[in-house]
């Protein structure tokens, strides 16, 4: 009977060493802010399909969110649609055909917006991803980064995003740009500047067709 | 203070005074540094050897005992091909036993009958009648009497009746010839049944005797093996490289099917168990699979134990019949139960598939894409193909049982060679150590020596030349020409150094 005894406590003990080994698996945090002043709404079919792409690679217990940035982007109406799915890949499945027709539902009935908050949409992606709690935060921007505040709104703060990954994905070229490159490269620099300095890794991808560049 | 700069202005001449400095030194340590080596060098080398001593020791032992667990296996095949030799003679010889009386009575009918008609064969037949004796009497009257017409009418009349009797005689004979080879006849179908069994017998006998002689070879074999012959050793030793090298090629065709069977279940397992939980690195729901395969094996292994024809688990082979055909039972039981599981998880990997098949359409072809490719007729191949593997391979897996236990055996006793091996390679390199460690510190104390060579060279030429001037000079001062060379031949590195300057 001692022996019994013994070989249950040897199980018991194994379980639980076994059950305090587990560990959560590393999850990824996807904030997707599109741009939705001006024109730049017409680009937002290639956004769509790039969240098809994302949704298609996101696996149980990562998190996604996707928000819009208008005047005044530092708000949770901004987030279109958000998800963490679930551990069973049915349940995930479902989920992400759910987020894909709430996608196409917003690109189908956006409105275009006068001003660009592109801070106030970086602050609510790393409120919305710190909650989250995962391993590996990853903000990607949709934009032209060419930053339009309403009169009153104040974004003169350090944004702190360490850890972080922030990915500007199709910045493409204005007018004014083409009439003066100069600004482009300044828009740019800002704000591979302001990303560095927050503490968060900055990338620009503008060719969407390279899966390479935007694979997590 | 650089060494150039010991005497101002004269570089060469400070690097000189620093040379002849450190000679000097060193001529003075010199003793003790060789000394030091020595002694470090000897430490080393009687720790090596000591070690490379044990090393030879271990494998020594370790090659007994490899030797007793090669014939301890070999005694125990030896016994069980013993055991089913036995079993088998058991089963023939009741078999045959349980036949022998019908086979005897048969024989002993078969023997009467053929008595019977030989005894029937063997009636004498009617004997002739006294027509001899009368006919002898007539011919014995005179010759007078010879010519006599009654005489010869009577003789006539005996003649043909003689006659007349003579063939009723001879059919009536050949009747009862007829009728005994009629007999006889039909004996010989007794003959021929009586022969047919004799040579049944005989084969019976002549397999029983090879049975025996296989037996008698076993015997044999299994005293050898007691005895621990080295041609029992040997055998047992090409036998087992064999075994294991056969083992382990089925164990590597079989963790090829252990990893069919992982990849088919470990995406359904992900539904059962949380796929966002790792333990060391890996997924909870992999695990998960993978422990599910392992339980099969496991199960397997104890079922194959349990109808006896692995003996991993005494516990399980020295069970009683009846509680081992529970266990059995219990086993299979269980093992179905693991197959169905994993015909089911198969049953659910190609539905999970098929809705990643339309999620995938759908994210990039839209709503469309996804309904045309639902209303797309589709095959039931692939998971029915899935579901039979699924069943099939738990049950395939648990064949890895024998060439499992096989491997234990014969790689215990490779195992143990290969230790043996290895032991013996490393005392060897450690001998080799020692020695070259001996031989480097030898060429160190010779480098010294080269390093610090001019006080040793003045060294010598002072203690040389009171020697040969005092043989010059005066052939009576031999006692001191004694106590020098006692005190040269004391100091043996300077013989050696002597003999290397000679040599130089």
């Amino acid at each position: 009977m001692a022996r019994v005894y013994k070989v249950s406590l040897l199980v018991i003990l194994s379980c639980l060493v076994l059950s305090g080994c587990t560990e959560k698996k590393p999850a990824t945090g996807l904030y997707l802010l599109l741009d939705t002043s001006g024109t730049y709404t017409k680009e937002l079919k290639k956004a769509q399909q790039i969240i098809h792409y994302y949704l298609a690679n996101l696996g149980p217990g990562d998190s996604f969110a996707v928000a819009r940035i208008d005047s005044g982007s530092f708000s949770e109406k901004d987030i279109v649609a958000k998800v963490t799915f679930d551990h069973r890949p049915s349940q995930a499945n479902e989920q992400k055909r759910i987020f894909a027709q709430a996608i196409a539902h917003f690109i189908e009935t956006i409105k275009s917006s006068a001003y660009t908050d592109i801070n106030g949409g970086l602050l609510q992606a790393s409120e919305y991803l710190d909650e989250t709690s995962a391993s590996r935060k990853i903000v990607m921007i949709f934009s032209d980064l060419k930053e339009e505040l309403p009169k009153g709104y104040n974004r003169n703060f350090d944004l702190t995003l360490s850890g972080y990954e922030v990915i500007a994905l199709n910045v493409t070229k204005l007018n004014s740009d083409n009439r003066d490159p100069q600004q482009y490269m300044k828009r740019l620099d800002y704000w591979q500047n302001r990303i560095e300095t927050s503490g968060a890794q900055w990338r620009v991808v503008n060719d969407l067709e390279r899966e390479k560049a935007l694979a997590l | 203070m650089p060494i150039s700069q010991l005497i101002p202005g004269q570089p060469v001449l400070s690097w000189i005074l620093a040379y002849l400095l450190l000679t000097l030194v060193l001529y003075f340590i010199r003793h003790s540094a060789h000394q030091l080596l020595d002694n470090l060098t000897q430490l080393v080398v009687q720790n090596l050897r000591l070690l490379s001593k044990a090393l030879l020791n271990t494998s020594k032992h370790m090659s007994i005992r490899n030797r007793d667990v090669l014939l301890e296996h070999g005694q125990q095949q030896a016994e069980r091909e013993l055991e089913r030799q036995f079993i088998r003679l058991a089963k023939l010889v009741e078999k045959d036993l349980s036949r022998y009386p019908t086979v005897q009575r048969n024989i002993e009918e078969n023997i009467t009958s053929m008595e019977d008609k030989l005894l029937q064969t063997s009636q004498v037949p009617s004997p002739l009648p006294e027509w001899t004796e009368a006919v002898e009497s007539i011919s014995k009257l005179k010759d007078s009497t010879k010519n006599d017409a009654v005489v010869g009418k009577l003789l006539q009349a005996i003649y043909e009746a003689f006659h007349k009797q003579q063939n009723e005689v001879m059919k009536v004979y050949r009747g009862d010839i007829e009728k005994r080879h009629t007999l006889l006849k039909s004996a010989m179908n007794h003959w021929r049944r009586l022969h047919h069994k004799l040579t049944e017998v005989g084969n019976e006998w002549h397999h029983l005797i090879k049975q025996a002689n296989k037996m008698d070879h076993q015997i044999e074999r299994f005293e050898n093996l007691m005895q621990g012959t080295d041609k029992a050793e040997n055998l047992l030793k090409s036998s087992n490289t064999t075994q294991f090298f056969i083992s382990l090629i089925v164990m590597g065709i079989a963790s090829f099917g252990a990893f069919v069977n992982y990849n088919l279940i470990a995406l359904p397992m992900s539904e059962l168990m949380p796929s966002t939980s790792q333990i060391a690195g890996f997924n909870v729901a992999d695990i998960g699979a993978a422990v599910i395969i392992m339980l099969e094996i496991t199960v397997g292994l104890f079922f194959m134990e349990s109808i006896g024809i692995t003996r991993l688990f005494p516990v399980i082979h020295f069970m009683e019949d009846k509680k081992r055909m529970i266990w059995a039972w219990v086993c299979i039981t269980f093992l179905l139960a693991l197959c169905g599981v994993e015909a089911g998880l198969a049953y659910m990997r190609e539905v999970m598939m098929s809705d990643k098949a339309m999620l995938t359409s759908f994210l990039v072809g839209g709503e469309e894409a996804a309904s045309s490719i639902a209303a797309q007729p589709h095959s039931n191949i692939p998971l029915i193909g899935q579901m039979t593997l699924g069943f099939i391979l738990p049950l395939i897996l648990m064949f890895v049982a024998i060439p499992f236990e096989s491997l234990v055996h014969t790689g215990r006793h490779l195992l143990g060679n290969l230790m043996v091996q290895i032991c013996l390679v490393l005392s060897t390199l450690l001998r080799n150590l020692a020695t070259l460690l001996k031989q480097l510190n030898h060429s160190f104390k010779n480098v010294y020596d080269i390093i610090d060579f001019p006080p040793i060279w003045i060294e010598h030429l002072i203690e040389n030349r009171p020697i040969k001037k005092a043989i010059k000079d005066d052939h009576t001062n031999e006692p001191t020409i004694a106590l020098e060379n006692q005190d040269v031949t004391q100091d043996p590195a300077l013989i050696e150094s002597s003999s290397k300057d000679k040599e130089a």
